[in-house]
């Protein structure tokens, strides 16, 4: 056997080795020599195998990312990692080598000045420009809406202007009122509740002036406000029957709460 | 206390922290983590040769694990688990890189494998003379194809089998890319003894 044909056959020797490579090696100091050196290659390597520390930044990341999706409950206790053993160690030699000290110094130096380097650099447009453009097709940025036009049959301003809290104070009167109703045990003798069960002339003309204003939202609007009079239909009618349920009664004021905010978004509507 | 004694204690740790995370405790995580992060960076660190990826690929191979653990029913063990896991995570990312994890199948021995004529004998052997220092450059050194072969069999101890599997080429590749990997570290390695015997 040549070394040539030794050589080749390397990549697949395996633990046994045959007559004639064992001959070879025996004859051959070169090939006996490159055979150790890549068998000692291989030992050596074994010793690789986990011998290095990631930083404490790794598990900050992995702790932050894993309460952001909700993985983890408790609170995680900082564990002191072995370096914190070796401080006291550290800092007796630093007393004793100037050497080190110096190299320490001129690090914490380092340290302090990259502090300096905060907010010192300015992105380029072009940055904003992305965040914009993702913001945008995310939907958390709205376009902003157009001056209305001049309409000269428009409703003075000031009339507008106090529908909102008059309404949101209409509401929530109503809800203390059917609150207080609906508290009485015996329900043959309980006056009957006001229901405000349909749409009211001030919510028709809150859906006029949508309509006016911005014509695409119109439908979404109204819808909205139908479901939320069918809500507090069902709120109230649930309060009436359960006068001692606590939950049905605060469902019925947040059904209350939420039509005041449909009449506040109208008027903020309409206002710009 | 002994190795054999440590290493169970260890297991009943772990075992315990397992199930611990599966509940959501944080100290849990935590636990598992400080068990096996220097395996599982020093198996990122080696394959890419880059500190900033390695950490990335760290904690996404950890966030990997935390997210099906789960599923973990201990029908393999929880490192081997973790380990292949971290393998693929760090083959993905040299995939997407467009880093060649193995050049095509190329078993043919190439002119750096033919046999040269080195003048010296049993002195010129490394025997004795690598140090873990030298060893870690020259690895970092290699070629992304060799260097990644070059780790998972030599220091993680993977089969050819598996590599293959792993990393999408052939038994004979993955066997022909570790010894071009260990010829190529032989050159560094002497090449790095003769330069420090000459400073000497």
């Amino acid at each position: 056997m040549t070394c040539e044909e030794f050589q080749r056959i390397l990549p697949e020797l395996g633990s046994g080795n045959s007559l004639e490579r064992v001959a070879h090696l025996r004859s051959c100091s070169q090939c006996a020599g490159l055979l150790a050196d890549l068998n000692e290659i291989a030992r050596q390597a074994k010793q690789l195998q986990g011998s290095l520390e990631p930083s404490p930044r790794v598990w900050q990341c992995i702790e932050t990312a894993l309460r952001n999706e909700g993985l983890v409950r408790g609170s995680i206790a900082l564990v002191p990692s072995a370096q914190d053993a070796h401080s006291l160690e550290d800092e007796a030699h630093l007393q004793s080598c100037q050497p080190c000290a110096g190299v320490r110094a001129d690090l914490d130096e380092i340290s302090q000045q990259a502090r300096l380097l905060q907010e010192s650099d300015e992105p380029s447009p072009r940055v904003w420009n992305s965040i914009e453009i993702a913001l945008r097709n995310e939907g958390l940025i709205r376009q902003p809406r157009p001056e209305p036009p001049r309409v000269r049959h428009a409703a003075p301003r000031w009339k507008l202007a106090w529908l909102v809290p008059l309404a949101a104070a209409a509401a929530v009167i109503l809800g203390v009122v059917v609150f207080r109703t609906t508290q009485a045990p015996d329900l043959a003798s309980a006056p009957p509740v006001q229901v405000q069960s349909t749409t009211s002339p001030e919510e028709e003309q809150m859906v006029r002036m949508v309509a006016d204003r911005t014509p695409s939202l119109s439908a979404a609007y109204e819808a909205d406000l139908k479901a939320v009079n069918d809500y507090i239909r069902e709120a109230e009618g649930s309060a009436k029957a359960n006068p001692r349920d606590e939950m049905a009664h605060q469902h019925l004021m947040s059904a209350y709460e939420q039509r005041a905010m449909i009449y506040e978004m109208a008027m903020n509507r309409s206002l710009r | 206390m002994t190795d054999a004694r440590k290493s169970q204690s260890d297991r009943h740790a772990e075992a315990a922290a397992i199930e611990r995370a599966k509940q959501g405790d944080a100290e849990a995580f935590e636990t598992l983590y400080n068990l096996h992060k220097r395996r599982v960076y020093s198996l990122c660190l080696r394959m890419t040769a880059n500190t900033a990826m390695a950490e990335d690929l760290t904690q996404e191979a950890f966030l990997q694990l935390f997210r099906k653990i789960g599923t973990f029913r201990g029908e393999s063990a929880f490192s081997t688990w973790l380990h292949r896991m971290a393998v693929n995570v760090v083959l993905m990312q040299l995939r997407r890189k467009g880093l060649p994890l193995t050049p095509l199948d190329d078993t043919m021995p190439s002119e750096e494998d033919s046999p040269k004529k080195e003048p010296g004998g049993e002195d010129m052997r490394l025997a004795g003379s690598i140090d873990r220092l030298r060893l870690e450059e020259a690895v970092g050194a290699l070629p992304p194809g060799y260097r990644t072969v070059f780790v998972l069999h030599d220091v993680e101890g993977y089969e050819h089998n598996e590599i293959a599997e792993m990393v999408g080429c052939s038994i004979g590749n993955s066997k022909s890319q570790l010894h071009k990997a260990r010829m190529k570290l032989r050159e560094l390695l002497h090449a790095s003894r003769a330069e420090k015997a000459t400073r000497a």
